[in-house]
């Protein structure tokens, strides 16, 4: 029986970690895919969400629906300009400087949320069943994850149906694919990076808007979310939307049953052992696609 | 042109003697990075310190004159920023840094140099030092109860409760390493049974797998240093697995952020703090540390036009002026005269703690300027 609770328990913790971890991965997967950039400023996308809901609700004591529209909207608008101030004007440049230059703008971020926002560690009350708790053997699971889940599902659901059915997703897809034949198809490659950089700011503030009543928020919180979402969304296969999630999950449940079976000190040890080993067996991810 | 260059010096000369030298105070807090939030609060508190003695004549006539470089939360900066206090500057005095790394780092060098350093590091074994070294004359001074009294402080709490077999849990890092160590310590001279121990990943957002665990051992009370966010994180997840024990949390979480962060689950949650976390009303009238600490809040709210953010910390940077105004009235010039003053400064009275210092106690606490806390009503209240 005791062996039984303490494993629904590190499953439990698991899903409640990996769903946050894939909803932060999603952003990551959705920019790649277009503009073939790895956006190490997902991570500050993400904390500017919470960051931007809690001084809504908190502050300003907007009402919840408003205060959820607004900061998903900021932080939309945040990829907007940086994509227009910081990537167009190098669009040509390599791989390599666009990552240094996103490394830069995380900075430049968590500077000016830690001035704005101040340093403090902060939270709002959760948007689904507050205070509740489920339990099974013994085990406590918290029903927000449970939304964190249906949310990051519904997001794939639509991102899915809007690249593969609106206009502006197919030309996003053209972009990722080959973007001078893009170019030459009339697609207006700058102007569609652009919309995906705003597009991922506003899934990352959804991300931090979901896993501030769990796990708190303040103006660095977003380097440690960001690099386990990459992580997630690697494992998963960055080509491939639904990569993230699975990735997400199945990292979160590795950390939590190493933490459980074997030991804390071997946490982080244990989850990149697992994206290790994904990476030797099936290096584009497990549900990447090979180009 | 010689003669006129001549009386000109001369002139110069005399009126900076005539207007009295500054009293020069170095400050290496930490104003950003990591640890950036304990400095931040106590240079306000320090800030108040000056203004109260510049507001009356300063220091036998002397003005205070701070000069504050950041320390960044880096050993190098706080080392880099020591160095040049001592050598460019020719200060009277050091105050900070606050974080354990560069305090210690600190230390060798003031030593060697033979200038007084106050800080109010919680991790310094500044004291464990003197115990050690019995001859050793140390120059840095910390005005925190640190880790070793508010160990020890818990687990004589416990006993007074009658709780004999407690749970530990612990972040993975130098915090949670020494706490670790000092809790054991301390249990058998308290006759308290560890009875089970887990570690966790201060970055994690979920310790249920650790607490299950600990549930499982069915102790009396857990004892944990988690503070923060992981302290916010613990404290929810000890709810959902639905723990009734008292759950003992450090003393950096004696804030109403912390409070505010809890989302109203604040059952069972204690942690140890000087008296000033208590709120004033609480205190008997005719307490005179009541007066002390309501000074300084109405002092604090005037000057920065909104209240104390983190009195405990404020007050560190309040009391550490106050020390070294002391040790400054009675043996300026001499910095190991005022090193020797301060240690044998018996009851002084400050806005944390009423400090007696010794050869063996650089922090000026004893376990007895150290109450229990519990929220009632989304306050902190002493819960002795």
């Amino acid at each position: 029986m005791e062996h039984l609770t303490y494993y629904t328990q590190f499953f439990f913790s698991g899903l409640t970690v990996g769903s946050i971890y894939a909803l932060v991965g999603l952003g990551f997967a959705l920019v790649y895919n277009v503009s073939r950039v790895l956006n190490f400023a997902q991570g500050e996308f993400v904390m500017l969400g919470g960051m931007a809901m809690i001084y809504l609700v908190k502050a300003l004591q907007l009402p919840i629906p408003l205060a959820f529209v607004l900061s998903i909207l900021f932080v939309a608008v945040v990829g907007f300009l940086m994509d227009l101030i910081a990537i167009r004007p190098v669009q040509k440049g390599s791989f390599l400087i666009m990552i240094l230059i996103t490394i830069g703008i995380s900075a430049f971020i968590q500077g000016i949320a830690g001035l704005v926002f101040g340093r403090e560690h902060l939270s709002f009350p959760p948007l689904f069943f507050q205070g509740k708790v489920l339990s099974l053997f013994g085990a406590v699971f918290d029903p927000q994850v449970i939304s964190i889940i249906a949310i990051t599902v519904l997001a794939s659901i639509s991102l899915k149906i809007f690249l593969a059915r609106s206009w502006d997703g197919k030309a996003l897809r053209a972009c990722g694919e080959n973007k001078i034949t893009a170019h030459l198809l009339g697609i207006n490659v700058p102007y569609m990076r652009t919309l995906s950089f705003a597009l991922s700011g506003a899934l990352g503030a959804l991300a931090g808007i979901m896993v501030t009543p769990i796990c708190l928020m303040f103006f660095q919180g977003g380097v440690m979310l960001g690099l386990k979402g990459i992580c997630g969304a690697v494992i998963g296969g960055l080509n491939n939307i639904w990569g993230a999630l699975l990735g997400g999950l199945i990292l979160g449940l590795s950390e939590s049953f190493g933490v459980g079976i074997i030991s804390s000190e071997y946490k982080d040890a244990i989850a990149f052992c697992v994206l290790l080993l994904i990476l030797f067996i099936k290096p584009e991810g497990l549900l990447g696609s090979k180009k | 042109m010689i003669l006129l260059l001549g009386i000109l010096t001369v002139l110069f000369m005399f009126g900076t003697a005539l207007a009295a030298d500054p009293i020069k105070i170095g400050v290496t807090y930490d104003q950003t990075g990591a640890c950036a939030h304990a400095s931040i609060h106590a240079m306000n508190g320090l800030l108040i310190a000056v203004d109260e003695i510049n507001g009356k004549g300063g220091i036998n006539g002397r003005k205070v004159e701070l000069i504050s470089i950041d320390g960044q939360c880096t050993v190098e900066k706080a080392l880099g920023n020591v160095k040049r206090f001592i050598q460019k500057d020719n200060v009277d005095a050091i105050i900070g840094p606050m974080y354990t790394g560069p305090s210690m780092a600190a230390m060798p060098v003031v030593n060697k140099e033979k200038i007084l350093l106050v800080t109010g590091s919680g991790g310094n074994p500044i004291n464990e030092m003197l115990a050690e070294k019995p001859g050793e004359k140390q120059f840095l001074y910390s005005l925190s109860m640190g880790i070793v009294f508010q160990h020890e402080f818990n687990m004589q709490w416990l006993k007074k409760r009658g709780i004999t077999k407690v749970a530990m849990i612990n972040p993975l890092n130098k915090l949670g390493e020494g706490s670790n160590t000092w809790y054991k310590h301390f249990a058998p001279k308290f006759g308290i049974q560890i009875i089970a121990s887990e570690n966790y990943d201060p970055a994690s957002m979920d310790l249920t797998p650790q607490l299950i665990k600990l549930k499982a051992a069915n102790p009396g009370a857990i004892i944990t240093m988690a503070s923060g966010a992981d302290g916010s994180i613990m404290v929810k997840n000890f709810h959902q697995l639905g723990m009734k024990i008292p759950l003992i949390t450090s003393d950096a979480n004696i804030t109403a952020s912390f409070i505010e962060s809890l989302e109203g689950k604040t059952g069972y949650v204690y942690g140890p703090a000087p008296i000033s976390g208590a709120p004033t009303e609480t205190l008997p009238a005719n307490d005179p540390r009541r007066k002390r600490i309501e000074k300084f809040l109405k002092d604090y709210e005037k000057k920065f036009g909104k209240k104390s953010q983190s009195i405990n910390w404020e007050g560190v940077g309040y009391d550490t002026m106050m020390v070294i105004q002391e040790a400054l009235k009675n043996a300026a010039g001499d910095q190991t005269k005022m090193r020797d003053y301060i240690e044998n400064l018996k009851n002084f009275p400050g806005i944390n703690a009423t400090y007696t210092f010794s050869a063996t106690n650089h922090r000026g606490y004893s376990v007895d300027q150290i109450h229990m806390f519990s929220i009632k009503g989304n306050v902190w209240h002493l819960d002795d």
